[in-house]
This record gives structure tokens, sequence and C-alpha cells, in this order.
């Protein structure tokens, strides 16, 4: 079982990640609302996986992948609704791999194993 | 006027169109040769006086004269036209020499900065220091000669009306340049415009397209977790129906946002290494759901096709819209989708027994929102999307059909076309 750290500002897409993860994976999820919050908790949970929204009210997620994996080195999926915002050149280095929206959640399932595996 | 001549484009800048700036080059040109017309009546009818009444100058003029009509066609050459602009500085200084009390004191305090104008400035500013001291130079002469006007004789009288001539022309010049400035300028502005609204448009398009597929992320998230449940039978049926109309509304979202970005040449392309075939055999089993009853697709797929430079995604997409198409409008027989290559090009065939196309509507297939038929569901943009990303990896769709029987939409994609779409 392993730490996932969300950072998500909309509740019911943290809901529906919460409920992604508890129904189809055995890892354990921890919320984040803000940029801000979420490199705070990185540095207390050491999370085996990030999961970050592209848009976030005080940040964006790749300037947040960034410096998530400064604080502590993991792997990171981008979960956005612009599909076309996120470049590939960025994507391939901050990035392991894109979650669209709307979420399928037996893809989210299947990439989070897989990344972590 | 003149700080709009000052500061507007100006033909020899590269911000305005090519046809529009070739248009303003053609029309400055014409005013110079027309300008040099003028001069060159003007010096023949003053040699022409000069040579009666004053035939002590005749050597002068002639020498002066041979000496400015060479300089004169030598400037027909646009690129040696500053000659003929510092043959008008010897014209100043004939007409100078010529005028009693006129010394070459005086025509020089006009030819020094006229001269300077020539050789130091461009384009506008050149031609207003000109103009001021062409204008400058006949309110001089005027000056000189209205004590004496009765007891002029006929040069300086000439002389007179061919600088008032020579700076009408200036000015009508220098209006003609202020109207031509504020063409281009207009020109200038509403190409800013446009991009403005067309990216303007785009961040609205994108800003729309997250805004609907947010709460569109809960609602299929989490029916398609309900799904995985064991509903009672109405139930779970009802709970496909959401899944279902809610992909299609994802589907509809993603078309205008491609649609959008495809029209104002903003859609890139990332280029990989893809297997068509591999693309075509998942097209054909995702899309065999949406088959109507009585209607079979079949593949025939070229064994060993090459690889092909294009983006997978924009491939799929491609593929998927064509089949797509046909499966909606096929209510019985079969879909083929087949490839082969042929000339350094990868073909991809679609083919339906479908009600087929009547030759006069075949180009309007491709036309965005329209629908030929009026009735059935999509709002008209896959075969538009289809083609303008086939277009952008270099390629082409042609359409063949024959009503009643069928049609074949053939995909064809140069085998190096991607690499060269993105260069652009």
């Amino acid at each position: 079982m392993a730490v996932i750290l969300y950072a998500e500002d909309h509740p019911p897409a943290q809901l529906l990640m919460q409920a992604i993860i508890g129904d189809l994976t055995q890892h354990h999820i921890e919320l984040a609302a803000t940029g801000e919050e979420a490199e705070r908790m990185a540095a207390q949970l050491l999370p085996a996986l990030y999961i970050v929204d592209l848009d976030l009210p005080d940040t964006d997620g790749l300037a947040l992948a960034q410096a998530l994996r400064a604080i502590h080195p993991a792997p990171v999926l981008l979960v956005s609704a612009y599909a076309e915002a996120v470049k590939e050149s960025q994507f391939q280095t901050l990035v392991t791999a894109y979650l669209p929206k709307p979420l399928d959640p037996e893809y989210v399932a299947e990439t989070i194993e897989r990344t972590l595996a | 006027m003149l700080p709009k001549l000052l500061n507007g484009p100006w033909p020899d800048q590269g911000d305005v169109p090519e046809a529009v700036r070739e248009q303003a080059v053609q029309r400055i040109l014409l005013y110079w040769r027309l300008r040099m017309w003028v001069l060159v009546l003007g010096e023949a009818i003053i040699l022409f006086v000069g040579i009666f009444k004053d035939p002590r100058h005749l050597r002068a003029y002639t020498v002066m004269l041979i000496l400015v009509t060479l300089i004169y066609v030598l400037g027909l050459f646009p690129r040696i036209r500053f000659v003929w602009l510092a043959s008008t500085v010897f014209l100043l200084g004939l007409h100078g020499m010529l005028v009693r009390g006129m010394g070459g004191a005086v025509a020089l305090s006009y030819m020094l900065p006229y001269t300077l104008a020539t050789m130091l400035l461009g384009g506008r500013r050149r031609l207003i220091v000109q103009a001021l001291c062409v204008v400058g130079f006949w309110f001089n002469l005027l000056y000189e000669f209205a004590p004496a006007w009765g007891q002029l004789n006929l040069l300086p009288y000439f002389l007179v009306s061919y600088n008032i001539l020579i700076a009408t022309i200036t000015f009508q010049g220098l209006r003609f340049l202020s109207r031509l400035t504020t063409e281009l300028n207009n020109v200038h502005v509403s190409q800013e415009v446009t991009q403005q609204v067309t990216q303007r448009s785009q961040q609205f398009l994108a800003r729309v397209s997250h805004e609907l597929r947010t709460p569109l992320n809960s609602i299929l998230g989490f029916a398609k977790l309900m799904r995985r449940a064991d509903l009672p039978v109405p139930q779970s049926s009802y709970l496909q129906q959401i899944v279902e109309e809610g992909e299609q509304l994802n589907s509809l979202i993603s078309d205008l946002l491609d649609s959008a970005q495809l029209s104002a040449g903003k859609l890139m392309l990332t280029p990989a290494d893809c297997d068509v075939n591999e693309i075509c055999n998942a097209i054909a089993s995702e899309i065999h759901t949406l088959l109507k009853p009585g209607v079979t697709l079949g593949t025939n797929l070229l064994p060993d096709l090459p690889h092909l430079q294009a983006d997978p995604l924009r491939l799929r997409q491609i593929v998927r819209n064509l089949v797509g198409n046909a499966a909606k409008y096929t209510a019985q027989g079969r879909i083929s989708l087949s490839t082969r290559c042929q000339a350094g090009e990868i073909w991809i065939e679609v083919s339906d027994t479908g009600p087929g196309i009547p030759v006069d509507q075949q180009p309007q297939v491709f036309v965005p929102f329209l629908k030929l038929d009026g009735r059935s569901a999509g709002i008209g943009l896959g075969l538009d999307i289809a083609l303008q990303l086939a277009r952008l990896h270099g390629g082409d769709i042609r359409l063949s059909s024959i009503p009643g029987e069928g049609s074949t939409f053939s995909v064809l994609l140069p085998l190096n076309g991607a690499a060269q779409a993105t260069s652009l």
C-alpha cells in the first residue's frame, strides 16, 4: 500500500479520485487543495506518487510537479481538462503520465499501478 | 499628417502583407515617375526659353541638361534612385544661378539640407525634408521677384511657375503617401484585431471546454464507478445511458476544440513511429459496438505496411471519424477498412454500402457544421477535422461515391509527410 498525494481544488473531483483509489486500488490517498498545501504535505508524507491537477488556484500543475519533485522525488501523474495545454517536452521530463479529464476510473487505476510497479 | 507619415508602417517595413506592400511600392514608384516627367518637361521649357532669351547661357544649359538627363535615366532603375534625387539638387543649383540676385549661397542653403536628406534619410523623412526645401526655395524666389514683378523677363516667370508646379506635385505626393500610410495602418490594425479575436476565441474555447469537462469529469467518473456495482436491470441500463451520453458529450467538446485549433492553425502534431495497420485494427474493434444490426465491418490490411511518421493520436482520430461516419450512415451491408502503399503514400480506405453521396454534394461533405441530410446526430465536424488533420500531415482525403451503392473515403498520407508538415 502506497501513499498518494493528490493536488486538486475542485471538491467533486477530489471525491472522485478518492473513490477511484478507494474502490479500485489498495492505496491510500491524501488531498491538498492548493499548491502550497501540497508542498507542505509532500514534506511530511513523503508520498510514493503525486497526482497533480494542471489548474490549481495558486500555481499550475507543471510548476507544482517540479516543486514537489524537488521536495521529495516521486513520479507525477498530471490531471487536466486541457489536453492541449500539456506540451510534450515538459510532459516527458516532468510527468510520468497524463490523465485526461473526464477521468476513466479503470485507466486511472491501471496508470497508478503501472507507475508504482 | 506629419506624425502619420513618420510613424505608420512603410512599404519597406516587413509588417504588412506582401500583396499590399507590393501595391504600395508600385504606387510610390508611379509617383516618382510622374514627378520625374514633370521635371523633365519643365527643364525642356526652361532650356527652350533660356536659349532664345539669353543665348550666352546656351553652353551651360546644354551641359547641365545632358547631365540631368543622364542622371534621370539612371534614376529609372529603382536601386539608384538616390542619384536622381541628387539630380534635383543640380536643378536647384541651375535655377539659383539663372535668377538674378539669387547667388549660389542662397541656393546652397536649400541644396545642402536637400542633399543631406537624400543621403542620410530614407522613406518618408527624406521626402518631407525635400518637400520643405523645394517649398522654401520657391518662397525665396517669390520674395526676390515680388518687388519687380512687372519687369520680369520670361525666364524667371517660368522658373516661378515651374517651382510652383514642383511644390504642388511634391505636396500631392505627400498627401498621397499620407493616404497610403493610413491604408497600410488600417491593414496593420485589422491584422492585429483579427489576431486578437482569434486568440481570444481560442482562450474562450479552451476555457469553455475546461468548464464543461470539469462537471463532466464527476458525472462520467462516478457513473463509471457505479457501473461496476451489480445494479438491478433497469438501473444498470440507465447508468449505461448516462455513461454513453456523457462520452458523446465529451467527444463533441473535443471536436469543437480541435476544429477551433485547426482553423486557427494552432494544432500541433506530435509525430512518432506509427503502425497504421495496428491503428486500423484498434479502431475496427472499437467501432464494432456502433454498427447497426445487419452491418459487418471487415478489414483488408496490407501485410508489412511501412511505418509512418505521424501523430498517432491524430491518425486514430482521422480513421475513427471516417469509420464512425460510415457506421452511422450504413443501414445494411458492409463497411471495409483497408490499407495499401502506393507511390510513397499510404492509403487508408474506408468503404461502405451506405446511401452514397450525389456528385454535386460531394465537396460539401467536408464543410464544417454542414449536415447533408439535416437529420442525423452530431454537429458535422468529423469529416472536416479528418480532412484538416490529413492535410496537416501533408496528405489528403479523397471521396468517391455512387448514390445508392456506397461511398469510399481514401486517406492519402505521404511516408515522410508529418516531419515536413510540422517543420512549416
